[in-house]
């Protein structure tokens, strides 16, 4: 009975020394500028919108889902494609619990607290609660949970790669994230190199939504829109626009006339087969009915007689990008679109299918770029 | 004798030339006001570009023909349609049912245009032999002609008691609502966006077939309007004097309910919900022209004409090249003027 006893204790003993040996604190700083410590390794976690799990997944490709104990929406709301595969191979994910609908004033902080997560991943300004609710926050961080903002929406430009840091710190996988931000540095400074070295400034209009919201929604500097920049572009709408985003007449557009015309399409294959409005790209789409649901919504007179449209310069990128680690895909596709003569040997698509070939667990489906006419 | 009758009869001629005038320069004031809209926009058309472009459209090239014919004489339309429209609609409710606060919102005809607009949005239905782009104007028209349908019945119903019909419909405007948020809460925020910026009103989605229609359906209630403008001078005496006249109040208050629901589904199915002129739009009216509808009725015609189409040029105007959704600008164009009325009245008083 005492050899047992002692044997028990002595196991007590090493389990407690192990713990503490793996309990691991860091601290870090979230792209809302709080300082948050936590716990390693994070057991269990909750997201907001299901559409960072392919950042998830990248980051641990072998157990996409792991520890997700809750998220605000499912993926299928913005990734279905992505969502069918990932049913496919973790038929579990289909049981992960939903804390609220599709925006912040949905979400249940009871359920996030009975899920009781050591950490919630929340975007600074996505559809979920933000950096500004205060209240949520303090009654998450009141139950224990640890909270941490990352951002692929509001600032794009400058948050992208300190959010995958971040998570890759907090998930351990801090390898991967790295490999990914050097891949994703390397082309953003090839784009930057060779754009320093044209005088050229390309007039260039950027849509939100073509087909979706009525004509025509610019995106100045906020989300995609300093994109353009980067890519070498002069932003029309962001001369004029006195927010990120502000609505232009058509008069605009035609009295402007931008060298180039970038619509980011969030239709679906299921709206274009429905001859639905919205220009649309993403999985189903092949390039051909990509070009077409685009060069469709063009024939439009206001549309048919910008120079962009006519000389083939008028183009659709995934509007999903928006909110994206995978936005170095678009910034390709603004420069490429924006510089054809110096980014002529880039093929953005060629980029995307290397993200997913080495990185995620999934299989790339789809068009997520198409020019007006089918001309590349 | 003859002498004081003189006097009365001048003095009654004076006030008809006087209010008379004021209608004239009502209308002088809507097309000054369609030119302005018309001149007005980022391209910088000069005046004489734009009336050559009127009248012989291939002498522009042809992004300017674009601009003027596809871009500002459908916007500018419909602001004078619309308009019109919803102020000829504030002046028969108010009078039919006695209320200065009564507009054909209060009807809940607007607030149903809007559930109907936003069903469009979030369940994005196929209707067959319908264009995708036709309906959500479709819907928001059926919705808001069924809440007609539904004050008919009431009207009918209640023997066109005045306080039933007024209470019903602001029930009808609070379940409308609760309805259109139940809806706002299970859609995609692109949808929520898309509906709010439905609800604030907009001209720039108005093309030539739009102006046709609401313009079409203006110029038909228009007549039967006018046709009742005496009866209806008869009512704002009361309504107990206007039955002791041998007016049929509740066979009239049907009528003119049918009058107002047509024409604020059609301005409201396709622009969005622009409140406050039909609201505003014959206070003004009144003020200027007093009670006597054969003046008041195009008086409110004109005048929300007249505050639409410059809310339509402000949009433009105020910061080039971006549009400020004019649903924003009625009431910041109609309050001022409103005020200026009033304090006008009360130093006369």
């Amino acid at each position: 009975m005492q050899a047992v006893l002692r044997y028990l204790s002595a196991l007590i003993f090493t389990i407690v020394v192990m713990q503490q040996a793996s309990a691991n604190v860091i601290e870090v700083t979230d792209i809302a500028g709080r300082n948050v410590t936590v716990e390693l390794p994070v057991k269990r976690l909750v997201v907001s919108e299901a559409r960072y799990l392919p950042l998830l997944a990248l980051l641990r490709p072998d157990d996409p889902i792991k520890g997700i104990v809750g998220m605000m929406t499912p993926l299928g709301w913005t990734h279905p494609d992505i969502e069918a595969q990932l049913f496919e191979r973790y038929p579990e994910a289909r049981d992960i619990p939903l804390f609220g609908g599709r925006n912040k004033d949905s979400v249940s902080v009871e359920k996030i607290i009975d899920l009781a997560p050591e950490l919630a991943i929340f975007g600074l300004n996505d559809h979920g609660p933000g950096a500004k609710n205060a209240e949520l926050i303090d009654q998450l961080i009141a139950a224990g949970t640890k909270i941490v903002f990352i951002d692929f929406r509001s600032d794009p430009l400058h948050n992208t790669l300190p959010s995958i840091r971040l998570l890759g710190r907090l998930l351990g996988a801090e390898n991967r994230a790295g490999e990914y931000a050097d891949f994703y540095q390397a082309r953003f400074d090839r784009i930057v190199t060779r754009v320093s070295q044209t005088e050229q400034r390309p007039t260039v209009f950027l849509q939100a939504h073509p087909g979706r919201f009525e004509c025509c929604w610019g995106m100045a500097d906020g989300m995609l829109g300093p994109f353009i920049e980067i890519a070498g572009g002069t932003n029309i709408a962001d001369a004029v626009a006195p927010g990120p985003t502000a609505q232009h007449t058509a008069e605009f557009l035609l009295t402007e006339n931008p060298d180039v015309w970038i619509g980011t399409a969030s239709g679906t294959f299921d709206e274009f087969t429905d001859g639905a409005e919205p220009v649309a790209l993403g999985a189903g789409m092949t390039p051909e009915t990509a070009s077409q649901s685009l060069t469709r919504y063009l024939s439009a007179p206001e549309f048919a007689a910008l120079d962009a449209v006519r000389n083939g310069r008028a183009h659709s990128i995934w509007h999903n990008f928006y909110n994206s680690p995978f936005n170095i895909v678009a910034l390709e596709a603004f420069a490429k679109w924006t510089h054809p003569e110096i980014f002529n040997d880039i093929d953005p698509m060629e980029t995307l299918t290397e993200i997913y070939a080495r990185w995620l667990p999934f299989e790339l489906n789809g068009t997520y770029a198409a020019s007006v006419g089918g001309v590349q | 004798m003859s002498a004081i009758g003189n006097t009365l009869y001048q003095q009654f001629g004076a006030i008809r030339r006087w209010r008379l005038l004021m209608v004239s320069a009502m209308a002088v004031g809507v097309l000054v006001m369609l030119c302005l809209d018309l001149w007005a926009g980022p391209a910088g058309l000069a005046f004489s570009d734009i009336v050559t472009g009127l009248i012989d459209p291939q002498q522009l090239e042809l992004r300017h023909r674009i601009i003027l014919w596809d871009v500002r004489l459908p916007d500018a339309l419909i602001a004078l349609a619309v308009g019109a429209a919803l102020g000829l609609a504030g002046v028969e409710t108010q009078t039919i049912l006695d209320n200065p606060l009564a507009s054909p919102f209060t009807l809940g005809v607007s607030s149903a245009a809007v559930l109907g607009a936003s069903l469009a949005i979030v369940v994005v239905p196929v209707v067959p032999f319908f264009a995708e782009a036709a309906v959500l104007p479709m819907m928001a028209l059926l919705f808001a002609l069924g809440s007609g349908v539904l004050i008919l019945m009431i009207v009918r119903w209640s023997n066109g008691a005045r306080e039933t019909v007024v209470l019903f419909g602001i029930a009808l405007v609070f379940l409308c609502n609760a309805l259109t948020a139940g809806l706002q809460y299970i859609a995609s925020a692109e949808a929520v966006q898309q509906i709010v910026f439905w609800t604030i009103g907009n001209l720039t989605r108005a093309g030539w077939p739009e102006v046709a229609m609401v313009g079409a359906c203006f110029v038909c209630v228009l007549p039967f309007s006018l046709r009742h403008v005496w009866v209806m001078t008869l009512l704002r005496g009361g309504e107990a004097h206007a039955r002791s006249m041998g007016i049929n109040v509740a066979r009239l208050r049907l009528w003119v309910i049918l009058r107002v629901s047509l024409l604020a589904a059609f301005a409201v199915c396709f622009v969005g919900a622009i409140g406050f002129i039909g609201l505003v739009g014959p206070h003004i009216a009144r003020l200027m022209l007093g009670e006597d509808h054969r003046m008041l009725v195009p008086g409110s015609a004109l005048c929300g004409a007249l505050i639409l189409s410059c809310a339509s040029f402000l949009s433009k105007a105020l910061i080039p090249g971006v549009i400020i959704p004019v649903g924003i600008l009625t009431a910041v164009v109609g309050v001022p003027v409103f005020l200026g009325l009033l304090s006008g009245r009360r130093r006369m008083a």
